[in-house]
Order: C-alpha cells, then sequence, then structure tokens
C-alpha cells in the first residue's frame, strides 16, 4: 500500500490517439494539482493539420463520488477561443492540463471537455487509477 | 605542494584555534590539546610546529600566521583569513577566466550550466574579480553548437538520473513513427554526437538499451524505484563499439572493410571514423579500412556521404545499403 499524498506518476498508453483526440500519457497526482500529459498528431483529414483549443469549462470527475474538479491551466495548448493552427498535416503538439488535487486513493475518473460531446471534443472516460500502479516520483 | 588528509586536519583544528576570539593566542600545547579533544589523537609539538611552518608556505595555503611573543601565542596577522575561504593565487584567477571564455566560447552558458556559472561567480566575487565577460562575444573558437536547441532544457535533470541512477519517466515522440509514448528507462549515459544530444538507457517497455533524442524527450521526472542495471557487456557494444548513436536492427559487432579514395584517404587518416579503424594503403594512396564495430544508421549516412570516394568491400548487405539510396 502507498502512501498517500505523494507525488505519483501514471502511465497510459492506450487511451485516445484516435483519428481526433489526443493521446492520454501520463497522470501526476502531487498534494499541489493533478496534471494529465498528452500528445496530439494532426490529420490528414484537416487543412494543414487543423487546429487545436481546449475548453476553458474542461474538468476532471471522480466516476462514482461525481465531485468534479475544474481545470486550473493549460500548457502547451491554448484556451478556446484562442486556438493553435497546425501548418501541416505531419505536425503534432504534447500539451499538459492541470486541475485541483484529487484524493490520492483507487479511483475511476472522467476528463470532460464538453458534457455530451462529440468525439471531436477531448473527452475520457473510466480513466483507471489504482495507486499501486502510481510510481513516486523524486 | 600537496597537503595530505591527516595534516588537513590538523590545520583545520589550527585554523579554528586561531580563528576564535573567547581564547585568542594560542601557543603550542593549546593546539595540541585541541587536536587530542577535535581528532581523538595527540600529535608531537614537533609535528604541529612543522604543520604552522606548513600552512604558512605560499604553496600550500599562505596563511598569515604569526607568534606573538607578548601573549607567548599564534594569531592570524590577517584577521579575516580562514582556511575555509579559497587561497586563489593572481594565475589561479587568470586561469579560471580564461577557462571560463573558453566555455562561453563554446556555447558554456547554456551548454554546461548555468548554475555553474554562478558559483564560479561567487568565488571570484569573493576576490572582488570581475566576472568575465567584456570578450564573450568576440568568439575566437566556433563549434557547430546552436542555441535554442530543442530538449536541452532537459540536460541537467537527465544527467543527474544518470549520475544518480534514477529511473526516469518521460514522454516521447517518434519522429519516424508519428506516435506518443509514455516510457520507463534507466538511464546510462547521456551523449553527443554530431551536435545533438541523446539519452542512452534501458527502456522498461522495449526490454532493452534504447537511444532518445533529447529533442522527443518530454518533461522527464526522476522516479523512486528500482534502478535496473543494463548488462555491461551490451552497455560497451551499446555504447562504444559503434560510430552514431542509432544500431541498426539485428546486427551484431561486425568487421567492415571499405576502399577509399586518395583525397578521402586524407580525411579519413586525420579523423578515425572509430577508435577501431585500422587501415592498409596502397602506392597510389588509396586506402583499405576496416571497422570493427555495431553498424548503425549513422554509419551508412557517412558512407552514403562519400559518394563515389568510398567502396564498400564487404559486408554485402552495407555494400547494398550504401548503394541503394
Amino acid at each position: 500500500m502507498k502512501q498517500k499524498n505523494k507525488s505519483l506518476v501514471f502511465h497510459y498508453d492506450s487511451i485516445g490517439h484516435g483519428r481526433t483526440t489526443p493521446k492520454l500519457l501520463r497522470i501526476q497526482l502531487t498534494p499541489e494539482f493533478t496534471k494529465i500529459d498528452f500528445g496530439y498528431i494532426t490529420n490528414s483529414i484537416y487543412i494543414n493539420g487543423g487546429w487545436i483549443k481546449m475548453a476553458p469549462t474542461t474538468f476532471i470527475e471522480n466516476n462514482i463520488s461525481k465531485e468534479r474538479y475544474p481545470l486550473t491551466k493549460a500548457e502547451g495548448i491554448p484556451l478556446a477561443p484562442i486556438k493553435h493552427n497546425f501548418q501541416s498535416k505531419k505536425d503534432w503538439r504534447y500539451f499538459s492540463l492541470y486541475f485541483p488535487p484529487i484524493p490520492q486513493e483507487n479511483c475511476t475518473i472522467n476528463i470532460i471537455e464538453k458534457i455530451n460531446g462529440t468525439p471531436n471534443d477531448f473527452n475520457y472516460y473510466d480513466v483507471e487509477l489504482q495507486l499501486a500502479e502510481g510510481i513516486e516520483i523524486i | 605542494m600537496a597537503i595530505s588528509r591527516s595534516a588537513y586536519r590538523r590545520y583545520k583544528v589550527i585554523d579554528s584555534l586561531l580563528k576564535n576570539s573567547y581564547r585568542p593566542y594560542p601557543n603550542l600545547i593549546d593546539i595540541q590539546e585541541g587536536c587530542t579533544h577535535k581528532l581523538g589523537m595527540t600529535p608531537s609539538l614537533d609535528t604541529l610546529e612543522k604543520d604552522i611552518r606548513n600552512m604558512k608556505m605560499t604553496d600550500v595555503l599562505d596563511a598569515p600566521i604569526v607568534y606573538c611573543r607578548t601573549n607567548k601565542g599564534y594569531y592570524y596577522s590577517n584577521p579575516n583569513y580562514s582556511i575555509n575561504t579559497i587561497a586563489l593565487t593572481d594565475n589561479d584567477i587568470n586561469s579560471i577566466k580564461e577557462t571560463l571564455e573558453l566555455l562561453q566560447n563554446i556555447g558554456g552558458g547554456n551548454r554546461v550550466n548555468e548554475r555553474f556559472n554562478d558559483a564560479i561567480g561567487k568565488i571570484l566575487a569573493t576576490y572582488k574579480e570581475e566576472f568575465p565577460d567584456s570578450d564573450a562575444k568576440r568568439k575566437i573558437i566556433q563549434t557547430d553548437y546552436v542555441e535554442g536547441t530543442k530538449g536541452f532544457e532537459n540536460f541537467d535533470v537527465l544527467f543527474k538520473a544518470c549520475k544518480n541512477q534514477n529511473p526516469v519517466s518521460f514522454s516521447q515522440y517518434s519522429y519516424s513513427k508519428r506516435e506518443f509514448k509514455s516510457l520507463i528507462v534507466h538511464p546510462v549515459l547521456l551523449k553527443e554526437f554530431e551536435n545533438r544530444w541523446y539519452l542512452v538507457s534501458y527502456s522498461e517497455s522495449h526490454n532493452s538499451l534504447r537511444t532518445f533524442g533529447f529533442d522527443r524527450i518530454y518533461e522527464p521526472l526522476l522516479l523512486k524505484r528500482k534502478y535496473i542495471a543494463a548488462n555491461n557487456e551490451e552497455v560497451n557494444l551499446y555504447c562504444n563499439a559503434i560510430y552514431g548513436v542509432y544500431p541498426i536492427k539485428n546486427q551484431k559487432k561486425q568487421t567492415i572493410c571499405f576502399k577509399t579514395t586518395p583525397v578521402i584517404t586524407n580525411f579519413l587518416e586525420a579523423y578515425k571514423i572509430h577508435t577501431s579503424q585500422t587501415g592498409e594503403k596502397y602506392e597510389d594512396g588509396s586506402c583499405l579500412f576496416t571497422l570493427e564495430l555495431v553498424p548503425t544508421v549513422e554509419l551508412i549516412r557517412l558512407f552514403r556521404s562519400y559518394g563515389r570516394g568510398i567502396k564498400i568491400v564487404f559486408p554485402n548487405w552495407i555494400q547494398e545499403e550504401v548503394n541503394n539510396q
């Protein structure tokens, strides 16, 4: 059993990377914040790779308690209505979203950019956070 | 003159007694008692007398120790002196300044570490010396280094990870696969090749040694996790028996033989491709070179860059690879 309130990182390699959604790479749980890292690659269906932005109303929620944690900061991606326009169909973008710290306990969370959103929205459901799988950060 | 460890420990005791304003002018007996108390051993009075003589020597500590006949004890004629401050001669200061200029000329400000510059700045400040920057803009040495290299901001973290053998978590983007991944690696070393920096490490997901370009590493985090040391033989092959950074898959260390024109021979004699390089020169100035290494993407690229100046003799597969541009 891991001690609570340490800084932990969880690795994900299977969520996302759909035609238009970023890949969820890592989640960091710290006493100060929750940070989620994403990697986005542009798609040839869009002119010059299209654009990305993040809704400022994005939140994470505990799947059981439904408690919500609003987005506090975004790094590497602008908040809507500002967009980041790509220059080519072969571009990529690494970005991170910050939320308030969530309790360090086994849980499942949803990352929601838009409630009942389309596949184009950056929504991720049922993301498992098993403390035993978290690795302590020095 | 080198100072032995035991002598330096006695010097520290002598220094602390001379700096003690509550009990000024210690004599040899006081110093002997101080050593007994602080070091748990009692040096002879002769030894201590010799220590004081040595401390006063310019090439040792240049300590301004003087014997006061009135108070029958020793003191520092310069009350600000202490062996805990670094005694730098003018030559030392000039050497430091020259080294700093050299570092700045090769891109030292960003490339080495700004903390190093700050640390040296502090040392020089104690000597009321200016931090050298007057000549920094007039470059005397030019290197390939271009400021603003992507990923170089992670140099410190990755250096620390290698030094302390801390596993690292990072996100990585593959240019060729157009894919992001989150990885856990166990760093072995940092490597510079053709002005690009790489992290060589054991990758948990690949279950083998891998090379990662700094430019494709995002936000490395040091992990509190057991370090997995890579196999020494594998590390040696991967890091030493190689030209470049990316070994060609499934290729082992092997003999590579190629013939060069006289012009290319000159270059390769002057700048060896690898330490294993040997050559058999012919009368017309051409040469048959041999390398013993693990073939890499960069080696093939190098061969191609010489065009008709190089002809691969064996192995055949490299010959075909070089010709299939």
